[in-house]
C-alpha cells in the first residue's frame, strides 16, 4: 500500500503494447521496481557513455548521474514515449554538462586519443577492428552519434529518432549511409 | 534491431571497434543498491513539475515535446491534391507524401481464447509503412510474476506474397498490396499461457478520397510556382520580440480544423561558455491575455533539422475556438554563463590521516567570488576515494562551480545545484588525497533570467468557428476555472480525499469551509459509500471498513487491490485482484463470501447499475481509447458496450453516474474531461486540458455534480472542483488538495 502512486491512480497500459511498458508500469506502482529498467539498460547506458568519455570512471559516474536523474524524474515519463530514448536523452545531457564542466568540447579528440591509446595496447582488437576504429574515429561526430545509439545503446531507429530529434525515416537513412561507407572503406583496406 | 541488413560480423566488428570495456558488476551492484535505497525513499508523488533542476527541465520539455499528451482528432478536412511532400496522418503522424499513400483496406482482427489481436489501420508511404494494432484481453496471469522474469519480447513482423519477411517499419513495394501481419507472441508472456503465432491477412488499397492528410505548412522555405496555395502564410507568422542570444521560431503548421500544431525551435547563438535553459513550459496566451490550454501532440516529430547545435524543437496542439489571435508563446528560461576567476581561491583543509567512507567533516568556512558570498558546509568522503564537497550560497544566482584538489588529479566527479539551492561536488582518485589540502576554486558558473524569449502567430485565415468565442458544451477551461467562486454555504458536505504528503493518508473535508480532518493514516484510496456513512480501503491486514460516524474500523482479512467499489445497496464492496488472483471480485460483507467476475487483474471498475445487477469497467482497448465493459453479476455474461472515444490512454479513470446513464472519463492528454451516455452516443467535452492531470474524478449520489481533482503546478496533490454537467454550474472546494475519493452530500 505505502508505495502507490497516487498521483494516477489506477493508471493502466496493456503491457502488451510496447517494450518495457510492463517494467514501467511496475516502476509506477513501486519505485524499487525502477531497478528492473535499471538492470535492463546500466549496460548500454554505460557503453554509450564510456565511448563518449573514454574513462571508466567519469563514465561510472556519468552512468551513475543518468540513473539517478532518471529516478528522480520518472514520475515525470509518460507512458507513451520510449523510456530508452528518455533515458538516453538524459545521458547525453549527463556527457554535455561533463564536458562543459571541462570548459572544452573535446568530443572527438577524447575518443579518438582514447581508441589510439587502446590500438597501441592491442589488448583486445583484432587488425580488423583497428582499423575500424580508426574509420569510426574519423568520421564526423554526428555519425559517429548514431553508430554509438545503435550499436551500443542497442536503440531502434525509432529511439533513436526520439533521441535526436529527427524523423525515424531520416536517422535509419544517415546510419545505414554511414555503415555502407564504412564498409566500402573496409573493402578499401582488405581488398 | 533488426531492421537493416548488416551481418551481424560487421555489426560485432563496430561495437568492437568502440573498444568498451565490460561494465564493472561491484559498480553495478553497488549503483543498484543506491537506487533501491533512493526508490524506497521517494514519494509516490513526483507532480512537482518544472521545479527540478533546470537542466532536467530542458531534457523533460523536449521529451514532454515528444511523449506527452496526444492528439486531438479534427474534423475530416480532405485535402486530395497534396504536392507537398509532407502530410500529417491524425494518429500516425508527419508521412511523406511524395507517392500516392496507401492504407488499410479493412481493419482485420483475431480472437483466440478471449484475446483479441487487432491491426486497426495501415499508412504505406514511399519510405516506411506504419501499422497500428492492438492486443487485447490478455489475462494478468499470463505475465511473469517474478518481476526479474521477462516474457517473450520476440517483435512482430510482415510476410510479403513471395514469402519475403521484413520488418514492420520497412516499406512495402508499390506493387505489393498484401501482406501477412505475424506476431510470433504476445509481448512479455510466458509460454504456453495464451496463443501465440497469430497470423492476420492484410489488404492495402490507395488511401481513400476521405482519408485524412492534411498539409503541413513549413514556414521557412517559399511556396513553389504551380504549388497551391497555403492556406497560411509563410513569413507573417514569424514576429515577435527576441532576444539577441535566442529567438523562438513557430517553423511549420498544420491546420487540423477545430485548431492548429504548430512545430517550431527554440534557436541560441550564445557565445562559448554561456548556455541556455528552458526553465518551464511554455505559455500560450491569446490577443485578450487569455491562457490557451494546449496538448503536446506525441505523434508528431519535431522539424528534422533540429538536430543543429543549440536548437531546441517543440511541437504544441490547440484548439481555436475562442482564441483571439495573435497568440504569444513565451518560453521562460535562463542563461548560464561562466566566469573565469582572476586567480583560483584556495581553501585550505586538514582531513586527517585515514579518512573513512562516509566521514564528514563541518567546516562552514565562508568567502566571497565575484558577487556571491559562499559557505564551505562540509566534506564527505566517499567510497570511490574521493570527497564530496558541499557548499551553500546566498544568492539563488550561483549555478554552479568548479572544485579541485591541489597537486591531486581527479579522475572522476560531477555533481551541481540541488531543488534546496545547495551545490554539491564530488571528485574522485585513484588515491584518496589526505592530510592537509589545498582545495581550489578556479570557476563559477551564474544563472541570469533572460530577456522575454517568445513570438507571436497569427494564422493567415482563421479557422471556421474559431472565431466564436462562446463553448456552450465545455463547461471548464483555463480562463473559467480561474473564476470559480466556493460553493455556497447552503451546500453542505464533504468531499474524501487521499493525499501522499506530508504522508499517505485520507483526509475528510468540509466543502465550503476549508476544515479538514485525517481519517486514516499509512493508507488511500478509499471508496466512499453511496449512503456516505463507510468507506472501504485496503491495507496490508485487508479490506477496512470504517464508519465514519464512529471511526469504527472492521478488517476482513486478506488481499485486495485496486479499484474498489460500493454496490449502490452498499451491502457488497468490488475490487480487482484479490488474494493472489486476478480479476474483479465482489466480496459480499455479511458473510465476506467472494465471487469472481473476470481475469484479466486490470480492470478498472467505473461503477454499478443502480440495481446492483451489473458491474462496469474498462480495459485497455484499441487506438481510441479504453474499452467499456459489464459484467452481469447473475449470469456472469459479459458484454462489450463501446470504446470511450479519447479517452485516456494510460487510465481514463471512468466514474459512472449514479443514475447509470453517463460515464465521466480522462480524456486522451489526462487533464480533460469527457462525458458520455451509457446508450453510446458520442462524447462531450466538459472540462477542456488544464493542468498537469486529473487524478480523481467521483460523482455526488443524487448525479447533480461530478468531482475532479486536478494537479496543477500549484497543487500537485489535486485541487478539487465540482462541475455541475447538466447546467455547467461550478465550484473551487477551498483549503484542501489530494486525490478524490468520494463526496458526500446529506
Amino acid at each position: 500500500m505505502n508505495d502507490r502512486d497516487l498521483t494516477d491512480p489506477g493508471e493502466f497500459v496493456d503491457p502488451t503494447v510496447h517494450d518495457d511498458v510492463f517494467l514501467i508500469h511496475l516502476a509506477q506502482r513501486d519505485p524499487s521496481s525502477f531497478s528492473l529498467l535499471y538492470r535492463k539498460y546500466v549496460e548500454r547506458v554505460f557503453r554509450y557513455i564510456y565511448s563518449r568519455v573514454g574513462q571508466v570512471p567519469e563514465a561510472e559516474d556519468l552512468t551513475a548521474q543518468t540513473f539517478l536523474s532518471a529516478l528522480e524524474n520518472f514520475p515525470r515519463f509518460r507512458n507513451n514515449g520510449s523510456f530508452a530514448a528518455w533515458l538516453f536523452a538524459i545521458a547525453r545531457s549527463k556527457v554535455m554538462d561533463y564536458f562543459r564542466r571541462q570548459r572544452s568540447t573535446p568530443l572527438m579528440e577524447n575518443l579518438t586519443d582514447s581508441n589510439e591509446r587502446d590500438l597501441l595496447s592491442e589488448v583486445i582488437h583484432s587488425e580488423r577492428v583497428a582499423t575500424l576504429s580508426k574509420l569510426i574515429a574519423n568520421l564526423p561526430e554526428e555519425e559517429r552519434e548514431l553508430l554509438r545509439l545503435r550499436f551500443l545503446g542497442e536503440m531502434t531507429y525509432a529511439e533513436m529518432a526520439q533521441v535526436l530529434h529527427r524523423s525515424e525515416s531520416a536517422v535509419k537513412k544517415a546510419t545505414q549511409r554511414t555503415l555502407a561507407r564504412l564498409q566500402a572503406q573496409m573493402e578499401v583496406y582488405y581488398e | 534491431m533488426s531492421n537493416h541488413d548488416l551481418p551481424t560480423q560487421f555489426e560485432d566488428e563496430i561495437r568492437r571497434a568502440f573498444n568498451v570495456p565490460s561494465i564493472r558488476s561491484d559498480f553495478v551492484a553497488r549503483l543498484e543498491l543506491d537506487l533501491i535505497n533512493r526508490a524506497s525513499q521517494a514519494r509516490p508523488s513526483g507532480f512537482h513539475a518544472f521545479r527540478l533542476r533546470p537542466a532536467w527541465v530542458l531534457i523533460g520539455l523536449v521529451i514532454l515535446t515528444i511523449a506527452f499528451g496526444t492528439l486531438i482528432f479534427g474534423p475530416q478536412r480532405v485535402y486530395a491534391a497534396i504536392q507537398q511532400f509532407l502530410g500529417y496522418v491524425p494518429g500516425f503522424g508527419l508521412v511523406e507524401t511524395s507517392a500516392p499513400l496507401r492504407v488499410l483496406a479493412q481493419p482485420v482482427s483475431l480472437t483466440q481464447d478471449g484475446i483479441t489481436v487487432a491491426v486497426n489501420q495501415a499508412v504505406l508511404t514511399a519510405t516506411e509503412t506504419r501499422i497500428d494494432y492492438g492486443v487485447s484481453g490478455v489475462p494478468l496471469s499470463a505475465y511473469p510474476s517474478d518481476e526479474r522474469v521477462v516474457g517473450c519480447t520476440e517483435p512482430p513482423y510482415l510476410i510479403l506474397p513471395d514469402g519475403t519477411r521484413q520488418a514492420l517499419e520497412a516499406p512495402i513495394p508499390p506493387d505489393v498490396n498484401e501482406a501477412t501481419f505475424v506476431l510470433p507472441c504476445i509481448f512479455n508472456t510466458l509460454p504456453g499461457r495464451v496463443p501465440s503465432n497469430w497470423q492476420l491477412a492484410l489488404r492495402f488499397v490507395p488511401a481513400p478520397p476521405d482519408f485524412t492528410v492534411l498539409p503541413v505548412v513549413d514556414l521557412t522555405t517559399p511556396t513553389l510556382p504551380g504549388s497551391p496555395t497555403p492556406t497560411l502564410t509563410p513569413n507573417s507568422m514569424i514576429q515577435g520580440d527576441q532576444s539577441p542570444e535566442a529567438e523562438v521560431r513557430v517553423e511549420k503548421v498544420i491546420e487540423t480544423g477545430d485548431g492548429y500544431i504548430v512545430l517550431g525551435t527554440v534557436r541560441t547563438s550564445l557565445p562559448a561558455g554561456k548556455w541556455l535553459e528552458i526553465t518551464a513550459g511554455p505559455v500560450v496566451t491569446d490577443a485578450r491575455g487569455h491562457n490557451v490550454p494546449y496538448a503536446y501532440p506525441n505523434d508528431v516529430q519535431p522539424p528534422d533539422d533540429s538536430m543543429e547545435s543549440g536548437s531546441i524543437p517543440w511541437a504544441l496542439q490547440f484548439k481555436a475556438q475562442g482564441i483571439e489571435f495573435p497568440i504569444t508563446l513565451e518560453f521562460p528560461s535562463s542563461v548560464i554563463t561562466e566566469i573565469a576567476l582572476p586567480a583560483p581561491v584556495v581553501i585550505p583543509l586538514d582531513l586527517g590521516g585515514v579518512p573513512q567512507p562516509g566521514q564528514t567533516w563541518t567546516l562552514n568556512q565562508e568567502f566571497t567570488l565575484d558577487r556571491f558570498h559562499i559557505r564551505l558546509v562540509s566534506v564527505t568522503a566517499d567510497s570511490r576515494e574521493g570527497y564530496t564537497f558541499l557548499f551553500e550560497a546566498n544568492d539563488p544566482g550561483l549555478y554552479d562551480l568548479s572544485v579541485e584538489v591541489e597537486g591531486a588529479s581527479a579522475i572522476g566527479g560531477g555533481g551541481g545545484r540541488d531543488g534546496s539551492g545547495r551545490i554539491g561536488k564530488s571528485l574522485s582518485f585513484t588515491q584518496r588525497p589526505v592530510g592537509h589540502l589545498n582545495l581550489r576554486i578556479t570557476h563559477l558558473w551564474k544563472v541570469e533570467a533572460t530577456p522575454l524569449l517568445s513570438t507571436t502567430w497569427t494564422p493567415s485565415s482563421v479557422q471556421s468557428g474559431a472565431r466564436d468565442t462562446s463553448s456552450p458544451e465545455v463547461c471548464l477551461d483555463a480562463n473559467t476555472l480561474a473564476t470559480l467562486p466556493n460553493p455556497p454555504s447552503s451546500l453542505k458536505g464533504t468531499v474524501i480525499v487521499s493525499q501522499t504528503y506530508p504522508q499517505m493518508q485520507i483526509v475528510r473535508a468540509d466543502l465550503t469551509v476549508a476544515q479538514s480532518q485525517i481519517l486514516v493514516q499509512g493508507s488511500a484510496r478509499a471508496a466512499v459509500s453511496p449512503d456516505g456513512d463507510h468507506l472501504a480501503y485496503a491495507t496490508e491486514e485487508g479490506l477496512v471498513i470504517q464508519n465514519l460516524a464512529s471511526g469504527e474500523t472492521t478488517v476482513i482479512p486478506g488481499q485486495f487491490g485496486d479499484s474498489l467499489s460500493w454496490s449502490p445497496d452498499a451491502q457488497r464492496v468490488a475490487g480487482v485482484n484479490a488474494n493472489g488472483q486476478y480479476g474483479i471480485f465482489v466480496l459480499r460483507l455479511m458473510d465476506h463470501q467472494m465471487q469472481q467476475v473476470s481475469n484479466l487483474g486490470y480492470e478498472s471498475i467505473a461503477g454499478w447499475s443502480p440495481d446492483g445487477t451489473r458491474l462496469y469497467y474498462t480495459i485497455p482497448g484499441h487506438a481510441e481509447g479504453f474499452l467499456l465493459r459489464a459484467v452481469d453479476l447473475q449470469t456472469g455474461i459479459t458484454t462489450d458496450l463501446f470504446t470511450l472515444e479519447r479517452s485516456s490512454r494510460k487510465a481514463p479513470m471512468a466514474v459512472l453516474s449514479p443514475d447509470g446513464q453517463w460515464i465521466a472519463y480522462r480524456g486522451d492528454d489526462n487533464r480533460s474531461l469527457y462525458l458520455k451516455p451509457v446508450n453510446g452516443e458520442p462524447a462531450r467535452l466538459i472540462m477542456a486540458p488544464l493542468g498537469i492531470a486529473i487524478n480523481g474524478l467521483a460523482w455526488e449520489k443524487t448525479g447533480r455534480f461530478l468531482g475532479v481533482s486536478l494537479i496543477t503546478e500549484e497543487a500537485p496533490e489535486g485541487a478539487l472542483y465540482l462541475i455541475s454537467p447538466a447546467t455547467c454550474e461550478g465550484y473551487a472546494i477551498p483549503g484542501i488538495s489530494g486525490a478524490l475519493n468520494g463526496i458526500i452530500v446529506p
